[in-house]
């Protein structure tokens, strides 16, 4: 019966045995899923995360990797099974409501945000007359927790992005944002040659790597952070960047010169970044015709300019 | 740390991509589930969207030393493991050197044996071994009494510096005797395997020619080299060696401080099944026992969560299927190995994974679980376990009892 199943979802008939395997592990049974129907499930995520001539072995490493008994206590609460909705509150009430606080660092406001990511488990919305519930979405490469909290994050960054759409009145005002009238004057276009060194440069560099440029220096995260995201030692990644840094450094320098850039021209085409000064000569003239009414804000903003 | 020109970050902070992993990827790669490609094209989405790594940050577990051990890499030319591999190998050559230096001097056992037989210098029998303690403890006790009786003097006399001068002598002399005590003992063991050939009774009859340790502390300095002037090294040696144990008695306490063999929890049935490797040989030298420490195997996980274990340091690895459990991480200390896996999955053996038990963590009425996320032991009673929710449960009585942090 396994193999008939798996023929008809994607799945080679040599897996048929460790399918069956992985139905009897998942216990699939005590919250009514059938084992046709965890194939099923099965073949989706074969589907969804290898390409359609995927070998036996590949398959096998797929499913084999994939926590089953997680994935089926997913799918069951997203069927609607009340045991299963039990079995998950036990499970996961607490740590959601954790979790939210976490990312939030506020009580009411995690609360908040778990409260509306329950209501998105459950299924709220209906299509075709079926309840959507977001939990028919987890697919079992990571943990349900991993993905729970994958998932409030990702709630939370959306609606500070909404949050920051909507501004108020008063913080307009406290900006000051309201009260420009000038258009600001386009800045002034950098030499073309600096820019594609550097994006030469860039794209020499693995994925790792400006991973970790880019949470240094754009998102400002420490050293601790991106060591635990890549599973390091934060030494490693201190290291790396220095020697990043470096090498970057030189590596445009040597794109430069072989633009026909002295080497002097080209240290100082870099050390001097013409729209740092341009910046800089603008927010002076603000500063010049605006009143003070918040002086020791703009100072800060200047302060805050150049990467720590 | 070199500070990037603000060009390169703003070329850094290009268009994000408009399509973006789903949350089971990104959970995925948060708890360093992902491997190969499927890392790789992630890391180089993350590399360009600053909204998904803003989810990856978020969404890492709240306490900062918890997750998936850490892997770190290429660390065999690293400094922290090159630095543990000099103190190794430093460890090694020194051993090594001294092991060698042993097998040589009992190697020239049999030798000095011989020298001991000849008439002009007999040697003490196991009877004659004991008149020459018994001999020694009564001017073990003469000198005792003498020093007391020095100090009750010192203390009432007016020159306590040429007493304090006697007793320190003393000292000096009743470590001398301690040392010879230990001469005739392990003379007698080395005559015992080296000099088998002779008859005991051969050697009481010699005994009585062996002139007795009387008379003044100077005289008997000099008589423990007269009547065994050989052996003298060769006590040293079994009296200094820490991991050699005779076959007697007396090597007992040197014994306790060796990895006991048959404490190691492995039955002689695991033993067999596990290869003749895991048995520890012990070498014998001149009928002394070289204890050999036992070797356990190796365990790790299977990037499918398969418990593995590896009789020969890691060249080959077995699967270990325990009750179809998927695991996530494993410790061990000798035999016993612990394993963990989600949703508060513990399997414990004490026997290096021949049977298992399932534990459940309790504390306060609350069962753990969580997904366990590392297993640390540091003794075969004492060790913690962290979960991906960022708690931590500890056991001070091998898994009996377990307290939540």
């Amino acid at each position: 019966m396994a193999n008939t199943a798996t023929a008809t979802t994607g799945l080679p008939s040599e897996l048929g045995s460790l399918v069956g395997e992985l139905y009897q592990k998942s216990g699939g049974e005590k919250f009514g899923l059938r084992q046709q129907e965890f194939i099923v499930v099965i073949g989706e995520i074969r589907q969804k995360y290898l390409a359609p001539g995927a070998n036996a072995e590949e398959i096998r490493a797929l499913c084999a990797s994939l926590r089953v008994e997680e994935l089926v206590l997913a799918r069951a609460c997203a069927a609607g099974h009340e045991g299963a909705w039990e079995a998950f509150l036990l499970r996961y009430r607490e740590k959601l409501y954790d979790i939210a606080r976490g990312i939030t660092r506020e009580d009411s406001a995690g609360r908040e945000l778990a409260d509306s990511l329950y209501a998105d488990l459950y299924g709220t919305t209906l299509r075709e007359g079926t309840r959507v519930s977001k939990l028919a979405s987890y697919t079992g490469r990571g943990s349900l927790e991993g993905w729970l909290r994958t998932v409030l994050a990702q709630e939370y960054v959306n609606r500070y992005r909404r949050h920051k759409r909507l501004v108020s009145l008063d913080e307009e005002t406290e900006k000051g944002t309201q009260f420009v009238a000038t258009i600001p004057a386009p800045a002034p276009v950098a030499d073309s040659r600096l820019h594609s060194a550097t994006d030469e440069a860039l794209a020499a560099l693995s994925a790792e790597d400006r991973f970790i440029l880019a949470s240094y220096y754009l998102d400002r995260r420490t050293l601790a952070e991106i060591a635990r995201t890549l599973a390091v030692h934060e030494s490693t990644i201190s290291r790396k960047l220095d020697k990043l840094s470096k090498s970057l450094r030189k590596q445009i320098l040597a794109r430069l010169t072989r633009t026909g850039m002295s080497r002097r021209q080209a240290e100082e085409a870099l050390e001097i970044d013409v729209r740092d000064l341009q910046v800089d000569i603008r927010r002076s003239l603000a500063q010049d015709s605006v009143s003070e009414t918040f002086p020791e804000k703009k100072v800060q903003a200047q302060a805050g300019d150049g990467p720590a | 740390m070199e500070n990037l020109p603000k060009l390169v970050s703003e070329r850094l902070n290009t268009a994000p991509p408009k399509t973006h992993p789903d949350p089971d990827l990104l959970a995925a790669f948060a708890e360093h589930s992902l491997k190969g490609h499927e890392r790789a094209q992630l890391l180089e989405h993350l590399a360009t969207c600053g909204d998904c790594r803003e989810i990856v940050s978020l969404a890492q577990p709240l306490r900062e030393d918890i997750g998936a051990p850490v892997v770190q890499k290429s660390t065999w030319l690293g400094f922290p493991m090159l630095r543990w591999v000099t103190a190794a190998a430093l460890v090694v050559i020194v051993g090594g050197a001294v092991l060698l230096r042993e097998q040589h001097r009992f190697a020239t056992a049999p030798a000095v044996s011989k020298i001991q037989s000849e008439p002009q210098a007999p040697a003490p029998s196991k009877s004659d071994a004991a008149l020459y303690r018994a001999d020694k403890d009564q001017v073990f006790d003469d000198r005792l009494a003498q020093g007391l009786a020095a100090k009750k003097e010192f203390k009432k006399s007016a020159e306590p510096r040429s007493e304090m001068l006697a007793l320190s002598k003393s000292n000096v002399r009743r470590k001398q005797l301690v040392n010879e005590k230990k001469l005739g003992i392990t003379g007698d063991s080395l005559l015992a395997s080296g000099n088998a050939g002779r008859s005991s009774e051969s050697r009481a009859e010699a005994a009585p020619s062996a002139p007795a340790p009387t008379g003044e502390l100077d005289a008997e300095t000099s008589q423990p080299a007269a009547r065994v002037p050989s052996t003298s090294e060769s006590v040293e040696v079994t009296a200094a060696a820490p991991i050699i144990t005779t076959n007697a008695a007396e090597g007992s306490k040197a014994k306790e401080s060796l990895p006991k063999v048959d404490n190691s929890g492995l039955p002689p049935e695991a033993v067999h099944s596990l290869g003749a490797r895991t048995e520890p040989t012990n070498q014998v030298i001149g009928g002394i026992v070289l204890q050999a420490a036992p070797s356990f195997p190796r365990w790790t996980i299977s990037p499918s969560g398969t418990l593995q274990r590896s009789i020969d340091s890691g060249k080959t690895w077995e699967d270990v299927v325990v009750d179809n459990q998927v695991f996530r991480a494993v410790a061990t200390v000798g035999a016993d190995v612990w394993a963990g896996g989600s949703a508060g999955l513990l399997y414990y053996s004490s026997d290096a994974g021949q049977q298992w038990t399932r534990i459940r963590p309790s504390a306060h009425g609350t069962s753990l679980t969580d997904d366990i996320a590392t297993i640390e032991f540091t003794d075969h009673r004492h060790g913690e376990l962290t979960t991906t929710a960022g708690k931590s449960w500890s056991t001070s009585d091998a898994g009996q009892t377990w307290k939540k942090h």
